[in-house]
């Protein structure tokens, strides 16, 4: 197998080596612009990794995951389907969802697999929205929130988010709602503790909501502090740092079993860039197993069997909590 | 001179004041909270 990682910074250099580990017989090529950046990934990774200056140079890969900034995944996406490859974005911006979501078709007909929002949040998220419900009868809301970043380009996503239009899917419609409002504690676990979380345009309810379309409420939030907001529509007040980690996600989820309203509460406290990586890894390797679609795009809530993905990712560093009490 | 340093002054009062008022008019976080985290674990991560 082919597989090729657009991007070398902290997700794609993650992704990289977690492939490396799940995949060890993968031919794997890293595609970066700045090529002594790629150069250094592939050194620490051992020989055989091929380091290229676009993805159409070399032979034309089986998968292709995409660890670029947000609104380059659309055009990166259409190229790697055009060569007939699977494809798995880590993209968490709500235009990069959308466009690739209009790319279904061509994914369907070509029978291969588009993978959108195979990160932390999302990916991680969607994941353990999809493992509640398995335990419901009936999901009826889910709430998510998140708190740090993955490299800078990912803290230029997190910080347009902030002050971006918010959409929560509401009884049947979507409504808008203005970034950096609507404040709410959320818990997040032990290492990152309490925090005040606040809407944002974040891609979650879009992805949900093609999975649960029956589910009454789908909301996400990330975590800010005054300072953010205040300075939110400001340029980056300064560079970001090179990873934004440790953060934290929250999945809150209720639903009915045999009747009963329950609510499940998951989360995990994580470097974001690893986590990333290893659901972009993840992704590559469930790929033809039956663990998605075999064919179309879809995001991780689509996933047939969330115990083996907890499992592979356990082995890769990655714990998932339960909350157990009340808050 | 004397005009520039009053401006400056009044520019640092503003920005001191509005720097309180957020750091106090920010409510508390609510500490209560029964329960905790535990690893997701056995066959079906339960």
């Amino acid at each position: 197998m082919q597989v090729t990682v657009v991007g070398s910074g902290a997700t794609g250099a993650r992704a990289a080596r977690a492939l490396r580990r799940l995949l060890p017989t993968a031919q794997l090529a890293i595609v970066d612009r700045h090529r002594a950046k790629a150069e250094r990934v592939a050194e620490q990774l051992g020989a055989g990794v091929q380091v290229r200056a676009a993805l159409a140079d070399g032979p034309p890969p089986d998968a292709v995951v995409l660890c670029v900034p947000a609104g380059l995944h659309e055009a990166l996406a259409i190229e790697a389907l055009h060569a007939d490859a699977h494809v798995v974005s880590v993209t968490d911006s709500i235009p990069d969802v959308n466009a690739l979501f209009n790319l279904a078709p061509e994914a369907e007909r070509r029978h291969r697999s588009l993978v959108i929002g195979a990160g932390f949040s999302p990916g991680l998220s969607c994941l353990l929205v999809r493992h509640a419900a398995d335990r419901f009868d009936e999901l009826e809301e889910v709430a998510v929130s998140k708190s740090g970043t993955g490299g800078p380009d990912c803290a230029r996503q997190h910080h347009r988010a902030l002050v971006a239009q918010n959409w929560e899917w509401r009884d049947g419609q979507w409504v808008r709602r203005r970034g950096s409002s609507g404040r709410r504690l959320a818990w997040f676990p032990d290492l990152i503790g309490p925090l005040d979380c606040y809407r944002a345009g974040l891609p979650e309810p879009f992805l949900l909501q093609r999975s649960f379309p029956t589910v009454r409420r789908l909301t996400a939030r990330m975590a800010a502090t005054r300072r953010d907001r205040l300075t939110g529509w400001l340029p980056m007040l300064r560079p970001p740092h090179a990873d934004g980690g440790p953060g934290g996600l929250l999945v809150e989820a209720w639903g009915r079993r045999d009747g009963v309203p329950e609510v499940l509460v998951y989360g995990a406290a994580d470097n974001p860039a690893a986590v990333a990586g290893s659901m972009a890894a993840v992704a590559v390797s469930g790929l033809g197993g039956g663990w998605f679609p075999a064919a179309g795009a879809f995001g991780f809530s689509a996933c047939r069997d969330t115990v083996a993905v907890l499992t592979i990712l356990r082995e890769l560093g990655v714990e998932v909590s339960t909350f157990e009490g009340a808050a | 001179m004397i005009g520039l340093l009053r401006r400056l002054a009044f520019a640092l009062g503003i920005a001191m004041g509005t720097a309180g008022v957020l750091r106090f008019t920010k409510p508390p976080v609510v500490p209560w909270r029964r329960g905790g985290w535990r690893a997701l674990h056995g066959p079906d991560f339960r």
